[in-house]
């Protein structure tokens, strides 16, 4: 009745992503590796938290199962479900299952995007039990030592209706992740972007102006990513006007007066 | 050429000009002027040009326009001639002639004199046609307006270009279209709305459409937002720094037109390099006017050079207003503004031995150590000394920042560390101290709200002339078809006390409406769709459930049946803020029981207030009245935050007095009624009768004004509704919030019963 276990070689990570350590996170999260201390990575959207998670499957060695999380996302969509085929009936594991069964990182993305009710499903794999009750199957399925649970959480998203429940938060050991010091960013932005240092500093420049307008007049200042994003595209010969209006100013608000400060900004930083 | 031109002039006997010529020779002064003129036309535009010519002046003696308007003419001719073409010229004749026939030579006369007067020799005068044709037009459409115009035309030319004027003129004629006592009025300059649309259209620059993209900018560089306030007052012409504050001049007389947009920009960037770069107040001890002048100048240069580094566009939007070229002119506000300029742009190149000196100097001290404000005041008194040596005077009195963008350095210096030796700076003393007064005068009023638990005191203040002012906001004019910016003062007045017990009781004896409305309110349901998986009966199949009973069926189980899913509109999440009209007009009885009709609305306010508090919709209540656009009169019945018993007292302290100035209110109703983070906004404007007030005379301009209102709220997803009290006021609210969105209540009495009802009604559709 089982379908063949899955081999997890598809989710090991073949080359090693770029990543710049910005603090201790490195050996904080193979220290919570080796203790099982299930994670949970905090911090503004875009600043690195998956491919942090990434480049550290990739160190451990271990398979990456990685979740985007929704608001219709059921516990059978991570847990797994009976099929229907001519046969009879087929069990399929979910996600979470696969990577329980056979000891992958499961990254759980954005979590405060699924309903609270759905996360529960994880709680028994949190604890001293680190068991996936599986109850359709009358099963309780034991974790592979090398299972290891991560989420990401938004803390800028906070609100009464998505936030994650307190005997959820209280399960996960926590890391604080925020975009890099300015010299790291222009690092980063010009490796990954293929742009030269200068441009690279004008555009960490642009951000940092824009963060100081976060949580006043924009949800959040431009992230990491959108600013490899302008550099990707000033690298295509855009121009940095244009392309900074773009990948950095029309995604971060509709608003007309914060768009025209935000290409002022753009301007006095080019 | 020239002289064949000019011979064919003098000579040609079948020429046009030889009949008027004849004419003229009975006039001995004006045929003299006549045939001076007629060769200095013929030398430039020839004969052809020439025939044209004297059939215009032709014209025109013919139309009697007296001797002196030509005369005027030709002195406006011999000026343009080398520039302007022969059809310029025809323009000119023709305009003139439709200004005499309409108002009359003396009127033509007095306003030839200023458009004389702002020509300068070999002008193409394209400018002086364009405004001849404007002054004509209106010659014909309202010739009583030409005489009171002739007295401030040179002011209104200065203020406008030619386009510009014209929208001026056709503004004043919209704005009274029949009354001549107005009329003049306007065009003599004497009404405020004519002043006020003179600054409008004098290039636009007005602060705020710019300030919220401003402030976010500087907020953004800087992280810190400035404080601005607009002033106006003769003499105040450059932005100045007080304290937090930024004060900015209402106008800018030697503004580069155009550009509000990156003027503004600069002076806000400018006035948050200050703030982020000028550490400490300068003292002024015993510096003259011109050193203190100079220490500002450099210190504008130093705090834009230290941001530059980090911003370099800032740089070049700054150096964009420095317009100055090198000249060798050796003025105090010359060499300022080329100094300014070359220490602003490094490829500005000026041959003067003073400037290169002090730029030297500068550029030795920001290189030493950019960061230490005192090398400013060193290399001040070294090149303040310098120009003393070169018998430069400085009137500190007529000096001007240049460019228009910086501030006038007042505020950059302590002034309690003045000598008191030093007579020179009191002047400047004074009018600093003046800007300490206006940023008290200019603070602002709290702009919180009173706390809920300040209701207490308020009613036990003492009742005040005026209210606190809760908003300004603008007012559409349908004659003009423009919105006039800040038009309209809304004051918050705090309610009246009043015992609530006889209001209570009303309350109380409508139980049985109340009860009806309540069970309608419960039964609302107006929020966004969401699924509902796992239904017996759906619109669509639930999957998920779909495939569970299948799998129990294979594995010979009972299946859920409930394997629907559907999309519901479930919970309420709809605000409503509710305007009472209280004006004077409410005052009167309504039907038998002789109750008025603010008590009636009271009452059915109080049972929509107790329904919605069962049902938990976020309600808040403002009540309105005006007593003219300086004081449209806001009472808060009842705050969203705050709970409905509270309210009640105030609801029964309601009185009824003034007008109804009811676009204003809903101007400001809106602006509390946004920001509610519901998915419904719901607004709706109880008045008994059509909006007027005591400064309005036409009877549409309040109407259109509250259409417009309307429109505008819509645009930001609210939802307006009007419940009209009484056949009058049905009429109006047709107009003003349509005719689906408006709900007559024929007979007032009745309303207590249906508004609540009406707010079921509108609610679920």
């Amino acid at each position: 009745m089982d379908a063949d276990p899955p081999g997890l070689d598809t989710f090991l990570l073949a080359q090693e992503p770029f990543y710049t350590p910005v603090g201790n996170e490195v050996a904080l999260f193979e220290a919570a590796f080796q203790e099982k201390v299930p994670l949970m990575l905090k911090g503004p959207t875009g600043c690195g938290k998956t491919r942090f998670v990434e480049h550290m499957a990739w160190r451990l060695g271990r398979p990456l199962i990685t979740i985007a999380c929704h608001e219709d996302m059921t516990a059978a969509d991570l847990v797994g479900r009976y099929l229907l085929d001519a046969e009879g009936t087929v069990w399929r594991d979910g996600p979470l299952t696969q990577a329980v069964r056979f000891g992958a990182i499961c990254y759980l993305d954005e979590i405060v995007e699924a309903r609270q009710d759905t996360t529960v499903v994880i709680h028994p794999l949190t604890d001293e039990r680190r068991v996936l009750p599986l109850d359709k199957r009358n099963e309780a399925l034991i974790a592979h030592p090398d299972f290891f649970l991560v989420i990401s959480y938004n803390p800028g998203y906070q609100s009464a209706v998505k936030d994650l429940k307190e005997s959820t938060k209280q399960r996960f050991a926590a890391l604080d992740f925020t975009y890099a010091e300015a010299a790291r960013e222009a690092d980063i932005v010009a490796r990954e972007a293929g742009v030269a240092r200068e441009v690279a500093e004008k555009l960490v420049r642009i951000a940092a102006a824009s963060r100081n307008l976060g949580h006043r007049v924009l949800e959040e200042g431009a992230s990491t990513r959108t600013l490899i994003r302008a550099g990707k595209l000033i690298a295509r010969g855009i121009g940095a006007a244009e392309a900074c209006d773009m990948a950095i100013v029309a995604p971060l608000t509709d608003d007309a007066d914060t768009r025209g400060a935000l290409r002022s900004v753009v301007a006095a930083c080019l | 050429m020239r002289a064949l031109a000019a011979s064919e002039g003098e000579a040609g006997p079948d020429d046009a000009g030889a009949a008027l010529e004849r004419l003229l020779r009975g006039r001995p002064a004006l045929h003299a002027g006549f045939l001076a003129a007629r060769a200095h036309v013929g030398r430039h535009l020839g004969a052809a040009g020439l025939a044209g010519w004297a059939e215009d002046v032709g014209a025109l003696y013919h139309a009697n326009a007296g001797p002196a308007v030509i005369e005027a003419l030709w002195d406006v001719e011999r000026r343009l001639l080398p520039g302007a073409g022969a059809a310029t010229l025809a323009e000119l004749w023709q305009a003139a002639r439709a200004l005499c026939r309409h108002a009359g030579s003396r009127t033509t006369l007095a306003l030839l004199a200023p458009l004389g007067a702002r020509l300068v020799y070999g002008d193409d005068g394209r400018e002086l046609a364009t405004r001849l044709a404007a002054l004509a037009g209106l010659a014909g459409r309202a010739p009583d307006a030409l005489a009171p115009l002739a007295g401030v035309l040179a002011r209104v030319m200065e203020a406008l270009p030619p386009e510009a004027m014209a929208q001026w003129f056709a503004d004043g004629l919209a704005r009274h279209p029949a009354d001549r006592r107005r009329r003049a009025a306007w065009f003599r300059l004497e009404d405020k709305l004519a002043l006020r649309r003179l600054d409008d259209l004098a290039g636009g620059l007005r602060f705020a459409p710019h300030e919220e993209r401003l402030k976010q900018l500087a907020q953004a560089l800087f992280g810190a937002e400035p404080e601005v306030r607009v002033l106006a007052e003769p003499g105040f012409v450059r932005p100045r720094l007080a304290g937090g504050l930024l004060l900015l001049p209402a106008r800018f007389p030697d503004l580069p037109a155009g550009d509000a947009a990156g003027f503004f920009e600069a002076v806000v960037t400018h006035a948050a390099c200050h703030r982020a770069f000028t550490r400490e107040c300068f003292a002024v001890g015993r510096m003259k006017p011109v050193q203190l002048a100079l220490v500002a100048l450099f210190e504008d240069a130093r705090v834009e050079r230290l941001a530059a580094r980090r911003y370099p566009g800032l740089g070049r939007l700054w150096r964009r207003f420095h317009t100055v070229e090198a000249s060798p002119a050796q003025t105090v506000g010359a060499l300022f503004a080329r100094l300014a300029r070359a220490l602003a742009d490094p490829a500005f190149h000026d041959g003067d031995g003073w400037i290169a000196k002090a730029r030297g100097l500068f550029e030795r001290g920001f290189a030493e150590d950019a960061e230490r404000q005192g090398f400013v005041t060193e290399i001040a008194r070294i090149v303040g000394h310098d120009l003393g040596q070169l018998r430069i005077p400085f009137d500190a009195k007529a000096y001007r920042v240049a460019p228009a963008y910086r501030d006038d350095g007042l505020g950059l210096f302590d002034w309690d560390e003045t000598d008191p030796a030093n007579d020179d700076v009191l002047e400047l003393m004074i009018e600093a101290a003046r800007l300490r007064q206006e940023e008290v005068d200019a603070a602002p009023p709290d702009p919180s709200p009173p706390e809920p638990a300040a209701g207490a005191r308020l009613r036990a203040a003492p009742p005040r002339e005026e209210g606190t002012v809760a908003g300004l906001y603008p007012e559409w004019d349908h004659r003009l078809r423009t919105e006039l910016a800040d038009h309209v003062t809304v004051r918050l007045y705090p309610p009246a006390a009043a015992g609530s017990t006889a209001l209570a009781a009303r309350l109380d004896a409508a139980g049985a409406v109340a009860a009806r409305l309540d069970a309608l309110m419960r039964r609302a349901r107006l929020d966004r769709p969401s699924r509902l998986r796992r239904q017996l009966e759906g619109e669509e199949i639930d999957l998920e459930a779909a495939q569970e009973a299948m799998l129990a069926r294979r594995l010979g189980e009972l299946p859920d049946p409930r394997i629907h899913a559907l999309k519901r509109r479930q919970g309420r999440d709809v605000s409503l803020l509710l305007l009472l009209d209280v004006s004077q007009s409410t005052a009167d009885p309504v039907g038998r029981s002789g109750e008025s009709v603010l008590s009636t609305a009271a009452l059915a306010v109080g049972l929509l207030g107790a329904a919605l508090d069962g049902v938990g919709d976020p309600f808040a209540a403002l009540a309105f009245a005006s007593n003219g656009r300086e004081d449209v009169r806001v009472t808060t019945v009842k705050r969203f935050a705050e709970r409905w018993d509270a309210a009640l007292p105030r609801l029964a302290g309601l009185a009824p007095a003034y007008s109804t100035r009811l676009g204003a209110a809903i101007r400001h109703g809106a602006a509390e009624l946004a920001p509610q983070p519901t998915h419904r906004r719901v607004l709706v404007v109880v008045t008994d009768g059509e909006p007027s007030d005591v400064d309005v005379e036409d009877g549409a301009y309040l109407a259109e004004d509250a259409r417009r209102a309307v429109a505008v709220a819509r645009g930001q997803g609210l939802d307006v509704f009007g419940v009209a009290l009484g056949p009058a006021a049905d009429r109006a609210c047709a107009d003003i919030f349509g005719r689906r969105n408006s709900f007559p209540v024929a007979r007032v009495e009745e309303l207590p019963a249906r508004l609540a009802a009406l707010y079921f009604q509108l609610t679920v559709r």
